[in-house]
């Protein structure tokens, strides 16, 4: 009885030592530079459009090619790159978990077909890496390191499969995306995404952004956000109003929302009755207006930073969003929230889907956000985080990215390591 | 006992754990090793009888002896039947046509299915000269209700099975034999008298010698019931007004540069999309129209300035609305190749010259 016993508690010790395998750490990079990568085609194809690219891309840098030209390898792969997800922070969100696709492309299928291939959905992701250390204050968790200098950088359609870059078939490497040379320069960070700029006809490009957010003094008691349109050519569908688009020249205002108490009691089902309170000076404020294309600078605009009692209402955290469109009492949460409204500067029109203009709830829950088929939704700009003992609201670095229909948001945290002061 | 349920427990536990941890990419499965040939194979396969019959005629046989690698796509017996060619038609055709069908389906390199890209009609060589397409449907996309997304389609037709290995190749079953390619989308319609109203009506308005271009063209030909049914016949045909009617009621049929089969439509996997898919012109858009059910697809047009087009469901054009149809035709007649484009036949018209009000 014993004896079964002890073998039974050996057996669980042998668990813990030989369940996992342990990964030997990665070299450090001499000279490095910092990049991440994404792949922010939203398209995809059907037999009228099939001139298109299938967004399901390999990331290669330096690659080497066989007789034929036709790449077969690389210096750094970053394999079964599929369209990034809506939401993306300061580190890899698929870290430590399994990188099995759920439906990106936004399809509004009920429920979304499940894809069983395996995606990234950034580069380096939860690639085995050296990243990036903190530069400014920031957490640069998601920048992998490597070699400064000059590299050819590369990017393939690849199928959506599982065989890895190097066992697919020459016919499958062969269909190159991408193809350029950039000089990265030493301890700065860049970011690179795959664009497109005329879907119609089936151009693609590669957009660079050398980020300065690491050289910028920013405000310990404010909030960041910069807005950049990586929009290509409208297609024909979005000229003619079968799909969104939100223009070339977009106007866009800011609300913040803050939650009433005294004034929302007693809602109910019937009566969500949800008040909320303008914060001074932020009320459909004209924020910014892009004119432009492809900007490599962003102009990250300061917003209020509130105090920490702001995100909790006795002794306990404020409510996210809801995200199932199930609760009916105080959906869009409690925790005070921005609002922004994107319009067509030179055509402000409604959203025919919605009757509104654009907008962009920033209320949701980040934890969960990417699991669900959202729309006119992004997670809080106010990073709630359990640390030190207790939750805390963390000011951060948001990047909003417009691609056609759709905003990416790149939010990176501030001043991580240590408990905020406001 | 009770413990020994602990025991076993313990180490089946022990077992998965040790398993789950590190997941590597799946490697490319080992090529399963045949030694017979390629030839061996078919004329082992009963189900392959008459494309290995047929190949002997040829004397195709000889060069899948060969080293290769090659891949052939066979259709099996069910395939040649429903395809309307029974044992008796097959050893009618004459040898030099047959031969010509025969090296279409072999394509002088190893094709895997995992090896294809994951794309709409990806173009592969054969040994009879004229390119077959491949289509891989996405794995995230919806199929259209009702139908099911099958792997793999060659010029529209759908495979049976992929990967089938030899010594010196594989083999593809193919579930139709495939049409050998029209020298053109011209040289098709001038030899198809089911649609020769349509051909003389292209005639009549300049567009037919164009089809002799480099394309690719889609053309939806309505078949001549399609002219007699709405009033149309030769003589009226001949007094047409090409002035009146040059702008698009005939040539919303000719599509370019596109290249489809009906298959891509209703076997292919659709883009998540809430509507379907719509080419648009400077004055009409032109819909694909895929019911539920997806074993057909109905063609449509839509005028994008509803006075110029009058049509029974025609209404003012409301933009944002998913389904702008306007009136169809049934694809009844898909997939005829040609080196230029794909011909596809209609059991209606789109436009009648009656319904043209303002036509400049």
């Amino acid at each position: 009885m014993k004896l079964y016993r002890s073998i039974f508690f050996l057996l669980l010790f042998s668990l813990g030592t030989a369940g996992c395998k342990k990964y030997a750490l990665a070299p450090l990079v001499k000279d490095p530079a910092y990049i991440r990568v994404f792949n922010n085609l939203t398209s995809t194809i059907d037999a009228l459009h099939n001139q298109q690219a299938t967004p399901f891309l390999t990331f290669l840098m330096d690659p080497k090619t066989d007789a034929a030209g036709v790449p077969n390898d690389a210096d750094i792969i970053g394999d079964y790159l599929g369209t990034r997800q809506i939401f993306s922070l300061s580190y890899p969100i698929n870290e430590a978990n399994s990188s099995t696709g759920n439906g990106t492309l936004g399809n509004f299928t009920h429920p979304p077909t499940v894809n069983l291939t395996p995606v990234n959905y950034e580069y380096p992701g939860n690639a085995h890496v050296q990243v990036a250390p903190v530069i400014n204050g920031l957490d640069l968790s998601a920048w992998a390191q490597i070699p400064s200098g000059k590299h050819r950088i590369m990017f393939i359609v690849r199928p959506q499969s599982n065989p890895g870059f190097k066992d697919l078939s020459e016919t499958q490497r062969s269909s190159i995306l991408v193809d350029t040379t950039i000089t990265f320069e030493k301890g700065e960070v860049y970011t690179l995404e795959v664009v497109s700029h005329d879907l119609d006809n089936g151009k693609y490009g590669l957009y660079i952004r050398h980020e300065q957010f690491t050289h910028q003094a920013f405000d310990p008691g404010k909030l960041y956000v910069g807005f950049v349109n990586l929009s290509g050519k409208a297609t024909s569908d979005m000229v003619h109003g079968l799909k969104k688009y939100m223009g070339d020249k977009i106007n866009i205002t800011a609300t913040y929302n803050i939650f009433n108490d005294a004034a929302s009691a007693g809602g109910g089902q019937n009566a969500p009755g949800a008040n909320y309170d303008f914060y001074p000076g932020y009320n459909n404020t004209v924020l910014t207006t892009l004119t432009t294309k492809m900007d490599a600078a962003i102009d990250y605009k300061p917003l209020p930073f509130l105090s920490q009692d702001a995100f909790f209402y006795q002794g306990l955290p404020r409510i996210y969003a809801d995200i199932t469109g199930h609760v009916f009492v105080n959906p869009l949460g409690t925790l005070p929230y921005f609002n922004f409204q994107l319009f067509n500067a030179d055509d402000p029109h409604l959203d025919p889907f919605s009757g509104q203009f654009f907008f962009i709830d920033c209320g949701q829950d980040p934890a969960i956000f990417n699991s669900y088929v959202t729309s006119s939704s992004t997670p809080q700009l106010n990073l709630i985080v359990n640390t030190g003992n207790g939750f805390h609201a963390y000011s951060t670095l948001n990047i909003m990215e417009i691609v056609y229909d759709r905003v990416y948001l790149m939010q990176i945290q501030r001043g991580f390591n240590e408990l905020p002061n406001n | 006992m009770k413990n020994n349920k602990y025991f076993l427990i313990a180490i089946a536990w022990l077992l998965i754990l040790q398993t789950a941890c590190v997941k590597a990419p799946d490697a490319v499965p080992q090529a399963q090793k045949d030694d017979r040939s390629l030839l061996t194979i078919i004329k082992n396969n009963y189900a392959f009888s008459m494309f290995y019959t047929a190949l002997q005629r040829t004397g195709l046989d000889k060069t899948l002896q060969g080293k290769g690698p090659y891949t052939i796509l066979v259709p099996d017996n069910n395939a040649f039947v429903s395809s309307g060619i029974g044992a008796d038609s097959l050893s009618k055709i004459d040898t030099a046509t047959l031969k010509k069908l025969i090296s279409y389906h072999i394509i002088p390199m190893s094709v895997k299915y995992a090896g294809i890209p994951q794309t709409i009609d990806s173009p592969y060589p054969t040994v009879a000269g004229p390119v077959v397409y491949l289509s891989v449907p996405l794995n995230s996309a919806s199929a259209p209700s009702g139908s099911v997304i099958t792997p793999l389609h060659i010029n529209g037709v759908v495979v049976n099975k992929t990967d089938i290995a030899a010594a010196n190749g594989y083999i593809i079953a193919l579930s139709r034999v495939l049409n050998y390619p029209a020298a053109s989308v011209k040289a098709y319609l001038l030899n198809s008298p089911k649609y020769s109203y349509f051909t003389q009506a292209l005639k009549q308005f300049g567009l037919l010698d164009k089809l002799d271009g480099a394309g690719p063209f889609v053309v939806m030909a309505p078949d001549n019931n399609a002219f007699i049914n709405n009033g149309i016949d030769k003589t009226m045909l001949a007094a047409i007004d090409t002035l009146r009617y040059k702008k698009f009621l005939f040539s919303a049929y000719i599509l370019s540069p596109y290249r489809f089969f009906l298959s891509d439509f209703t076997k292919d996997a659709q883009p998540p999309n809430l509507y379907n898919p719509v080419i648009f012109t400077p004055d009409y858009a032109i819909t694909i129209f895929t019911p539920f059910g997806g074993s057909s697809a109905a063609y449509g047009i839509k005028s994008l300035d509803y006075q110029t087009i009058e049509a029974k469901f025609d209404n003012p054009p409301y933009y944002g609305n998913s389904y702008i149809y306007g009136p169809q035709a049934n694809i009844a007649d898909p997939d005829h190749l040609a080196a230029n484009g794909v011909v596809h036949g209609l059991d209606g018209m789109v436009i009648i010259p009656d319904s043209v009000k303002n036509h400049k």
